[in-house]
């Protein structure tokens, strides 16, 4: 299996210091801000944080970059170029009748998304002089994505020959001044034990695109997303910003993503043999319990052109992370490269004119 | 506080909460869980002779009794609180009453700051207790089922090997309960943790609270964060009950995979005596547990003891050495 199709595995979650909540009005329940409702009583709450406004005018192709012929006023339009569509509302019941079951909404509002951009180029060495002025106004258009999440049971059946190291000191012989003689030394050794065990892990966090718009290298670079804080889909959630219409089916999906969860599974079982090395680990897992679900998760894309390529620059809707290509200026590179040849040759022409004089 | 969970994951049997989406446990979806009906009989504790405020200095929500002279908050001192009407407490399952008394706690206090050897002389002299407050802290109690899969290296090889380790794997089933995690936004885990675990039989009703004078703070962190910190505590109880169990020889690299099932929390209140000691213009922290009367806090240090000991070993060292020396 390629690389790229297998999803990366998503970091154990941090113990981090939960939101602030203020005991319910009535019962004293600990409400979470941003709640509609008290999950103890049901006392409706006061409105939680609103979504940032989206862009103004959606006047590229998130997929592809091509200019688009439609208004913001429609509901729905399909790019000319590429094909993919894209909705303000699933409600029409379009093409996908498959509704997404969760949304995780834009916390990043599009000024934010900007600087983020402005701040992932900064870090970046070797850009192109006049680059970093384009990106200023790059247009940026805020879209909803189509993702499939998946979790799993998983259920392994392993063995593996456990190697431990061992110490022998051995005596051998050298030639010193023409005459021989003898010395010691530690020579490592390993002994191999078998070894065979059950592994049951959870696993969820497994995210595939459910368009083509973003390869999986993408959705994993601008990741983790902070997925505790899916909602469930309501279409208020859209309230003016496109969501894309999912293309990969979830059979499609299902297998890459057990490729996936068989990876992290067999990843953590080497990480949990003991011994100083392994050989021969063979793993037998059984998934169950599988679940997919349609989720839409916040991305921003920056497309722009440079020398006549297309290239765009994703922002992470709910934690403001960028990735993306940035074109490298060359002429840059070999010039630093050439400085510094430069100065070790010098530096070593002058050690050695001091080493004669001194001789 | 029964309406609450209204369902339990049905994978690993974790009990969900109305806005679980995903079980925090397993990560399945859980089932569509309707909001319970605007006005539904609460799982409130209505204290009507109680008020509220909440500490603008450390955040602390509290519930008081009005009768109390010159209010402070009794975690930070700070006297800058928004007062309010009482608007009910959430019920908790038990409250365990404080079975130390003001008194008692002053006489352990005595103790523990004299117990170090390098606390100043003149700590007890010179110091006073400046505060010395009651308050019921609100903790979620877990319990939970483990399933865990271990591996190790020991020590003890069979006759003819040539090293000193061999791997060993094996399986253990555990079951927790009493895993105290603070529902309080001012007491750290840290600090849940040293004041060590309080008995629960001895539990009551919440209808002591009220007419009594200790502070009651509010509920403030929701049980679906307090889980994770449960979950970790499991894990970290478990890894030491398989080393405890299975590896009293020698041994190193212990792996545990622990899988947690039926992790289910409730509601307590539980005692805590909140000290402050003034000594030389600093206020240090104490916290007695006022079931057991554990008392954890960090005593202050008195520099010239220090120095005074580690002279007096250097030269204790040196002493030896030479006497070896001459001797030898």
């Amino acid at each position: 299996m390629a690389k790229s199709l297998a999803a990366k595995r998503p970091s154990v979650p941090e113990l981090f210091k939960p939101p602030p909540a203020q005991p319910c009005q009535r019962c004293g329940w600990p409400v979470e801000q941003g709640d509609s409702y008290c999950p103890a009583c049901g006392l409706a709450q006061e409105e939680g944080r609103i979504p940032p406004e989206p862009p103004p005018t959606l006047v590229e192709c998130t997929c592809c970059g091509a200019p688009l012929a439609t208004s913001s006023t429609e509901r729905s339009y399909t790019c000319e170029y590429c094909g993919s569509s894209f909705v303000f509302d699933y409600s029409g019941g379009g093409p996908g009748a498959y509704e997404p079951e969760f949304v995780l909404p834009f916390l990043v509002s599009p000024d934010e998304a900007r600087q983020r951009i402005a701040g992932f180029v900064r870090r970046r060495r070797f850009v192109p002089a006049g680059l970093r002025t384009q990106l200023a106004t790059v247009p940026i258009s805020g879209v909803y994505l189509p993702v499939w999440h998946f979790s799993a049971s998983a259920h392994s059946d392993w063995s593996v020959e456990i190697g431990e190291y061992w110490y022998r000191t051995e005596t051998y012989t050298v030639i010193v001044n023409g005459r021989p003689q003898v010395r010691t030394r530690q020579v490592r050794y390993t002994e191999w034990w078998p070894l065979s065990g059950k592994f049951h892990r959870y696993w969820s966090g497994c995210l595939v695109p459910a368009s083509q718009t973003i390869t999986q290298d993408e959705l994993d670079l601008i990741g983790p997303f902070r997925l505790e804080g899916l909602k469930r889909y309501r279409p208020e959630f859209l309230a003016g910003w496109p969501a894309e219409n999912y293309t990969v089916s979830k059979e499609t999906a299902l297998s890459q993503a057990e490729d996936s969860i068989r990876n992290w599974q067999e990843e953590a079982i080497a990480r949990f043999l003991p011994g100083d090395t392994y050989r021969a680990l063979v793993v037998e897992t059984a998934l169950d319990h599988i679940e997919a679900d349609l989720v839409l998760l916040p991305v921003y894309y920056a497309t722009y052109k440079w020398n006549g390529t297309k290239r765009r620059i994703l922002v992470n809707g709910q934690t403001g992370k960028a990735a993306g290509t940035i074109p490298r200026d060359w002429k840059r590179v070999v010039v630093i490269v050439l400085i510094i040849l430069v100065l070790l040759v010098g530096f070593s022409l002058l050690i050695n004119l001091l080493e004669a004089q001194v001789h | 506080m029964t309406e609450v969970i209204l369902h339990s994951c049905p994978v690993c049997r974790t009990s969900l909460e109305l806005d679980d989406l995903f079980c925090p446990n397993c990560g399945r979806e859980s089932p569509v869980q309707k909001p319970p009906p605007n006005g539904s009989p609460s799982a409130t504790l209505g204290l009507p002779t109680r008020r509220e405020f909440s500490c603008e200095g450390c955040g602390a929500s509290m519930s008081y009794d009005p009768s109390v002279q010159s209010l402070r908050c009794p975690y930070c001192g700070s006297v800058k609180i928004e007062r309010r009407e009482s608007q009910g407490l959430l019920r908790p399952d038990g409250v365990v009453p404080f079975s130390v008394d003001e008194k008692a706690v002053r006489t352990l206090l005595r103790t523990h700051l004299t117990k170090s050897w390098f606390s100043p002389g003149d700590l007890l002299r010179e110091g006073t207790l400046v505060k010395i407050e009651p308050v019921y802290v609100p903790c979620w109690v877990f319990s939970a089922q483990t399933a865990t899969q271990w591996t190790a290296d020991v020590a003890d090889v069979p006759l003819g090997a040539n090293g000193t380790w061999r791997p060993v794997y094996g399986e253990h089933q555990g079951e927790y309960s009493a895993i105290f995690v603070p529902a309080s936004r001012v007491l750290s885990l840290e600090e849940m943790d040293s004041l060590g675990n309080f008995d629960l039989t001895e539990a009551v009703g919440p209808e002591i609270l009220e007419g009594g004078s200790a502070f009651v703070e509010l509920f403030t962190i929701p049980r679906k964060y307090a889980r994770s910190f449960a979950a970790e505590k499991i894990r970290r109880l478990e890894a030491e009950t398989c080393r405890r169990k299975f590896l009293q020889a020698g041994h190193r690299n212990l792996n545990v995979n622990v899988t947690i099932t039926h992790l289910s929390g409730r509601p307590y209140l539980v005692p805590v005596w909140v000290l402050a000691y003034r000594y030389r213009g600093k206020v240090f922290r104490f916290l007695v547990n006022g079931q057991t009367g554990l008392v954890t806090g960090r005593v202050p240090i008195s520099w010239t003891k220090v120095t005074v000991y580690v002279l007096a070993a250097m030269t204790a060292i040196v002493a030896v050495a030479m006497l070896s020396r001459v001797l030898g």
